[in-house]
């Protein structure tokens, strides 16, 4: 059945929308499944804009990573925990999901909350498990058609030792934990500073970070989640 | 505007409303297997099950692979009521006080489904599902004496059919486990335990399609399963 005849400009764009928003979905999931799996190789490759300029990576207090190729350098080449680490089990789930597409369906901004955990292995010692929360702030813009990460921002909101709850350590903060803001050694120095991040703190009051995307036409009207936030 | 690759240019308007009402029909679809499951509902867990299309399979960890919907009711509700009067049994002799009528007492298996990634089939017949879930489980243990509270995280893949009745269902199911904990120790400690066996009560039709590969200090992470393609048919699928 054919039903140009009968379909307005605006039922078009409407499914378009639609469409665009489980791509995303779609999009983010396959990035999960790839992370948890150590292939960051592969979620650079089939997930993120390789051509766009601006493609941007902000990791917790770390700090941002500026262009696809100093992404793959810190994320890929350096990652300390790369594909075959045995012992290695990462999965940072994606709920709470708000997605918004640009009026003109180039750009789109979501956000999600992610329960998870991670265990890394450790010198002279079994592996350290750690229930890991945190939140995620993307934008996307479509590639030759696809729906490819653009920016993409992971805010703590904790990172804990199993066995010892999150408000302990954010006090006792654990031995075989970075200094807080420093990445782990051997990965290089971030092109920016942190744009904003904020893990449990005896004294932190939460705001609204990342901020769920509100409708906007284009990109011009709004910001990255990248980009230094206006209310913080 | 352009059309992501997720939807092929040669569908029509109606054909692509078709695809993207099947997401929300399946993550309802998943999502009541949910509530059936933490409430022993086991009539409805299997009415999930495709009725009118033939190659219905289960297959959880390496418990081997159920075939049809008597495979699926023996893989999925045998070992919840084998569990469950183990359960009954434990807490009637460690807790004579209580009138423990219902071998279920005391049991809770919640499992949240996240991190779906679902495709719809070119021709919009089937459609495949992966979600990442988290789950609280409570059993009696009867090294404890006592129920135990516990973590279990999990992966599920999901074939579904639309059957000729215009309903969605399951046509084959496949879980893959990451791990199982009790609530004091870790999922690290824990690999390092003998591990208690499965609540089986029937052998499977056929072996495991893979090796179980939950978490151990040895083992390196997986892709598995595998986050579904873009495809146009049900044939056209790889083993899930």
């Amino acid at each position: 059945m054919d039903d140009h005849d009968t379909v307005t400009p605006d039922l078009e764009r409407e499914l378009q929308r639609l469409e665009d928003v489980q791509a995303i979905h779609n999009l983010v999931g396959r990035r999960a499944y790839l992370h948890s799996a150590g292939l960051n190789d592969r979620e650079l490759l089939e997930c993120w804009a390789t051509d766009a300029p601006g493609v941007s990576f902000e990791a917790e207090d770390w700090g941002v990573w500026d262009g696809w190729d100093h992404i793959w350098n810190a994320y890929v080449e350096k990652n300390p925990f790369p594909a075959g680490t045995p012992g290695l089990l990462i999965e940072h789930t994606l709920t709470t999901p708000v997605i918004e597409v640009a009026g003109d369906g180039l750009t789109a901004k979501g956000v999600w909350i992610s329960p998870g955990h991670e265990t890394f292995p450790l010198p002279d010692a079994l592996p350290a498990a750690h229930w890991s929360w945190g939140r995620y702030g993307v934008d996307f813009l479509k590639e030759d058609g696809d729906w490819r990460i653009w920016h993409l921002h992971v805010y703590t909101t904790f990172r804990t030792p199993y066995d010892q709850d999150w408000v302990d350590s954010s006090v006792n903060r654990p031995a075989h934990f970075p200094k807080e803001g420093e990445v782990v050694p051997g990965m290089p120095v971030v092109d920016r500073p942190v744009t904003f991040n904020q893990p449990y703190t005896l004294d932190a009051v939460r705001v609204l970070q990342p901020p769920p995307p509100e409708p906007y036409g284009t990109w011009q009207e709004t910001t990255g989640y990248t980009d230094p936030p206006k209310e913080a | 505007m352009t059309t992501s690759t997720e939807t092929p240019t040669t569908l029509t308007r109606v054909q692509r409303l078709h695809r993207i009402k099947a997401v929300h029909e399946i993550h309802n679809l998943i999502g009541r297997h949910a509530f059936f499951n933490a409430a022993g509902h086991y009539d409805d867990l299997i009415g999930a099950f495709a009725r009118h299309t033939p190659g219905v399979t289960v297959e959880l960890a390496d418990w081997g692979v159920y075939k049809g919907l008597d495979g699926a009711r023996a893989a999925l509700v045998g070992p919840l009521l084998e569990m469950a009067r183990r359960n009954g049994e434990g807490m009637r002799a460690a807790y004579p006080e209580l009138d423990v009528r219902d071998d279920r007492a005391g049991m809770l298996l919640e499992s949240a489904f996240t991190t779906p990634v679902i495709q719809v089939a070119e021709d919009g017949g089937s459609a495949r599902g992966v979600w990442m879930v988290m789950a609280a489980q409570t059993g009696f243990n009867p090294d404890a004496g006592r129920p135990e509270a516990g973590w279990a995280w999990v992966h599920y893949a999901v074939d579904f059919v639309h059957e000729e009745d215009g309903a969605w269902r399951i046509l084959r199911l496949r879980v893959v486990p990451r791990f199982r904990t009790a609530y004091g120790s870790s999922w690290v400690e824990s690999s390092l335990r003998e591990q208690a066996p499965p609540p089986l009560t029937t052998t499977s039709d056929r072996p495991p399609t893979a090796p179980l590969n939950d978490y151990s200090v040895t083992r390196v992470p997986t892709y598995d399963p595998i986050p579904p393609e873009p495809y146009r048919t049900l044939d056209d699928l790889p083993p899930l």
